[in-house]
């Protein structure tokens, strides 16, 4: 059974009085223990689907599933109160900018203490209580590969590097001791060293901690440098989802090609300046997407079938979204 | 024509920063990319080719131009890093495009709108674009207008810090292309900084490496990354390699 199970996913969005599908027949699943990425540029509904998923959604907002289950349990039709604590306890969000999540007025070792679970606080007495939350923020700090842990601890949210920054965001999220941890673009913008450094640690978690990770970005290099399959998003729609080396090697959808293909270092035999393939145009608005397929006005195979949606098909453990898929126009 | 670099000196007056000596010299139509860690003077140097931020020594020159700082603003010129609040909202694609005109030539009003339709053509847009806002225009056309605002005074050199760095990819590619093929044009040569070396390595020609405000190793793209020499060079690259996956690199 997947950890996270979302079938059917739509979202609507009141707009000038017309409702606005924000996503259309999402599926997304995260098994146990594994790291999948949701793939998609700005305005693809990426971030749309962690707000969902974390429940902040605002009240006018319309959201329906066929399936939507954390753990087997259905997150459309609980309470409010044990979905705040699976968020507490079992799903971890990271987001982009740390420095927007912490508070600023607050040392970073109290707002580690802090997010500390009380019930994996044992001790009778507060004294014990607080020498063990302090032990678990030092040897959380460690893991996420602090070493001088009194320097950050003594800091404000203000004094520390990106890099720095997005570790602390790491070891809050750890310290409650969550089954999966959402992470939203969390290298955006940051110089390779920095990037591959947060990575690491991220499979690392993964691997002896057996955490399961939904990696949310656009950046396909780190993605394939760490995920075990990959679901891509076109706005608001899945296209297509799979193994992220079949994928790689034999990506279906014209969408995902044409991601794939935008990443040059992929490409060993791509010539010195030669022009990048690349669609035209860009994603289009929520407020006019086209019907159908929504990549139709930019795909270079669309015809006149793609202004039915396309519905999903499945090959093993391959799921994808189109009326004339690459690859396969011999069967 | 070249733009050649000698020399160059920058102490910050108020952190006491040091830059170069650097020398460098950018053929017409070439590309070097300066690539670096954080707090390595790449922004600075950027600021320092425009004319953004003064020399405290050597000097920059341009083949064929006037040293004087006007003649100089006009051949090298920055195309900012691209963010949504890049264009000024309350300004037409006309009223931005035509600053850069009416501050630095002597062009009459019909001359300065026949200089922007060429170049909205020029960057892949049309020219009705002309009496848009930013609001109508989605991201990667807000990016070909800050492209076209760099290059509407015909500049030599045009000078960009990080311009890939918050694109999506397809608007990314097609900015990449857009570059390519405007050197290829007009024969621009481009000097840029950035930390995606998958890029690096496909458009420039060269790459200079900075750190701590000097310039510890410049050469050959294809010669750098395959036989780095300094220290940084090499700590850069390869925690580049380690995100490519093996099978790209046997293929
Ligand atoms: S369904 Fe049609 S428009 Fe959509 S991706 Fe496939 S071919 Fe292109």
């Amino acid at each position: 059974m997947p950890l996270l199970d979302i079938k059917n996913l739509t979202l609507e969005i009141p707009h000038e009085g017309k409702l606005i599908k924000a996503l259309d027949k999402v599926s997304l699943t995260v098994r146990e223990g594994e790291i999948r990425a949701l793939v998609g540029e700005s305005g693809s509904g990426k971030s749309i689907i962690v707000t969902v998923i974390s429940g902040a959604t605002p009240p006018n907002w319309r959201v329906t599933a066929d399936r939507m289950t954390w753990n087997g349990e259905d997150l459309l039709n609980i309470s409010a109160e044990r979905r705040r604590t699976i968020m507490n306890r079992e799903i971890a969000v990271v987001f982009q900018n740390p420095l927007t999540a912490l508070d600023p007025s607050v040392k970073i070792g109290a707002q580690i203490k802090e997010s500390i679970p009380n019930e994996l606080v044992v001790g009778k007495y507060f004294w014990q209580r607080a020498a063990r939350r302090k032990k678990t923020t030092i040897s959380t700090l460690h893991k996420v590969g602090i070493k001088d842990h009194l320097g950050v601890m003594n800091s404000y949210p203000h004094e520390i590097s990106t890099g720095i920054g997005q570790r602390i965001m790491l070891a809050m999220a750890l310290v409650a001791q969550p089954k999966i941890i959402i992470a939203d673009d969390p290298t955006r913008g940051m110089e390779t060293k920095t990037k591959t450094q947060i990575l690491k640690l991220l499979t690392k978690l993964n691997v002896t901690r057996s955490v399961a990770v939904l990696f949310v970005s656009h950046d396909l290099l780190a993605i394939a440098s760490m995920a075990n399959s990959m679901t891509v998003l076109y706005c608001g729609q899945t296209v297509e989802s799979g193994k992220m080396k079949n994928l790689k090697k034999r990506p279906l959808h014209p969408y995902t090609k044409a991601l794939i293909d935008s990443a040059p270092s992929f490409r060993s035999d791509l010539s010195h300046k030669t022009l990048l393939p690349a669609l035209s145009g860009s994603i289009p608005a929520l407020q006019n997407v086209p019907i159908g397929c929504r990549l139709g006005p930019r795909c270079p195979r669309a015809q006149r079938e793609c202004v039915n949606v396309p519905s999903p098909r499945r090959i093993h453990e391959h799921t994808y979204s189109c009326h004339f898929p690459l690859h396969r126009e011999k069967r | 024509m070249a733009l050649i670099v000698n020399e160059l000196y920058h102490i910050s007056n108020k952190t006491k920063f040091e830059l170069g000596p650097i020398s460098v010299t950018v053929e017409k139509g070439k590309s070097l990319a300066i690539i670096g860690e954080n707090q390595s003077g790449k922004s600075l140097l950027a600021k320092i080719l425009v004319g953004a931020t003064k020399l405290s020594g050597g000097n920059i020159v341009l083949h064929g131009v006037r040293s004087d700082s006007r003649e100089r603003k006009k051949a090298i010129r920055m195309m900012f890093q691209f963010s949504s609040h890049t264009l000024n909202p309350s300004l037409s694609v006309k009223k931005i495009l035509e600053e850069p005109l009416i501050r630095n030539t002597s062009l009459s009003a019909t001359e300065r709108v026949f200089l922007i339709e060429q170049t909205l053509i020029q960057v892949g847009l049309l020219r009705e674009h002309l009496h848009f806002y930013r609001h109508m225009l989605s991201d990667g056309q807000q990016q070909r207008i800050a492209l076209a605002r760099a290059i509407i005074l015909s500049p030599k050199v045009l000078v960009a810090d990080e311009p890939f760095a918050t694109l999506d990819p397809s608007i990314r590619s097609q900015t990449i292309n857009l570059i390519l093929k405007l050197q290829d044009e007009l024969g621009l040569s481009f000097i840029f900084i950035s930390h995606n070396l998958g890029i690096v390595r496909h458009i420039a020609d060269n790459v200079m490496v900075l750190d701590k405000g000097k310039a510890v190793e410049i050469g050959k793209t294809e010669t750098i990354f395959r036989w780095p020499k300094h220290d940084v060079t090499k700590r850069l690259i390869t925690s580049y390699q380690s995100l490519i996956p093996q099978q790209t690199l046997t293929d």
